[in-house]
């Protein structure tokens, strides 16, 4: 495993949050165990998907938001991720790292439907951007890395993304489900893409 | 360092603020909320069960109304209830095997790629089927309107209808195509 469920300090009051929930867990399991239930085996289910949704919350909401066109698409995308994500918890065998498999179930999330494309775009993109920066001159870096995504096909999208994420060929490979060579040369391809469109988006915006 | 490689580190440090601003709101990590939530691809699945129902029970049900229907003769009654049945039934099909399709995109253990060619497939299928039925529909109420010819309060009920129809299906087809198009790139 590649994160433990929490340790309550030695000296430390157990009145903290998490530790709140772990006597509440213990006291459940004891009465689960006397009565024969097993409804609470979802209870450490719970708190691990609580703390790989924490650990994880920045790369699952950089995808959804990549594959986003509007506000209420991205709050689709990333209930949809939550939803596959937890559903998948109880399957998981551990045959790739955890971040591998969120980003495959995150990803697999928002191919696995095809978006509309909504008839405000102009409008519904501004108010995406707006969603994670206020700062004009972030919006401003924010919509021209948006704008070179969404520019790429679906699965040239997933496989950027990892890239830039400093994943390794055979964690990329792993996820997309396309052998080594492929995704190599498919990487090759999308830089040569991605550094065209961002001479072309920098030399519109110091035009305007 | 090239201009280029510049520019993909321009990029790259672009991506890392775009995750630490993303990464600063709080997740809604309660699972109790999305225990009996639904994907999209789960509406998707449960609208062409929807549908596959629908197009039986209509198929089945169409032969007690023509067969029932008042101053209809049988043969009239008996051609038209199988006209129905056979649409009905062809559409049922179609959306049999959408249905298939769908729920055999598995986001947990597939692929990346195989997901994303499954989901444009079937997307792509659908409206191909969509633009191969709506001419038969069309044929379906011409022979309907021939049947009830003499019936003048039936046909002024299907002309209302066919120019709505044709209105809102102006609109679909432009929204069909521009999707079309874009699955196509």
């Amino acid at each position: 495993m590649d994160f433990d469920l929490p340790i309550l300090p030695v000296g430390q009051s157990s009145f903290s949050g998490i530790g709140i929930r772990l006597w509440f867990f213990r006291i459940m399991r004891s009465v689960a165990v006397w009565t024969g239930n097993n409804a609470t085996d979802s209870i450490p289910l719970d708190l691990e998907f609580r703390q790989l949704i924490r650990r994880h919350n920045s790369t699952i909401s950089q995808i959804c938001f990549s594959y986003a066109c509007s506000v209420a698409d991205y709050d689709d995308l990333r209930q949809d991720a939550l939803i596959n994500i937890w559903r998948g918890m109880k399957k998981f065998r551990h045959e790739s790292s955890r971040l591998t498999w969120i980003y495959r179930v995150t990803v697999n999330s928002c191919l696995s439907t095809i978006r509309k494309q909504s008839r405000h775009q102009y409008e519904s993109l501004e108010e995406l951007y707006g969603l994670i920066a206020e700062d004009d001159g972030e919006k401003e870096s924010i919509e021209t890395l948006h704008t070179i995504i969404s520019g790429l096909g679906l699965q040239e999208r997933a496989i950027i993304m990892m890239w830039l994420d400093e994943m390794s060929y055979e964690e990329i490979s792993d996820v997309m489900g396309l052998n080594r060579n492929t995704i190599a040369t498919k990487i090759r391809r999308i830089k040569e893409k991605i550094t065209k469109q961002y001479k072309e988006e920098i030399y519109d915006t110091r035009q305007q | 360092m090239t201009p280029d490689n510049n520019n993909l580190e321009n990029i790259k440090r672009a991506w890392k603020n775009m995750g630490e601003n993303l990464g600063m709101q709080m997740p809604d990590d309660n699972s109790h909320n999305l225990q009996h939530k639904k994907t999209a691809l789960d509406r998707l699945r449960n609208y062409y069960r929807r549908f596959l129902i629908f197009g039986i029970m209509f198929a089945m049900s169409s032969f007690f109304i023509f067969s029932n229907w008042p101053h209809l003769s049988k043969e009239k009654g008996f051609w038209l209830a199988v006209i129905y049945s056979a649409y009905f039934l062809i559409n049922g099909c179609l959306d049999w095997w959408l249905w298939r399709g769908i729920s055999s995109i598995d986001p947990l253990t597939m692929g990346a790629a195989q997901v994303s060619e499954k989901a444009l497939f079937y997307r792509k299928r659908h409206l191909q089927m969509i633009a191969c039925m709506l001419p038969v529909a069309i044929g379906v109420i011409c022979f309907t309107a021939y049947m009830f010819s003499a019936e003048k309060y039936i046909i002024a009920g299907i002309i209302t209808g066919a120019i709505f129809g044709l209105i809102v299906g102006a609109n679909q087809l432009r929204k069909f195509m521009a999707n079309y198009r874009r699955l196509s790139e």
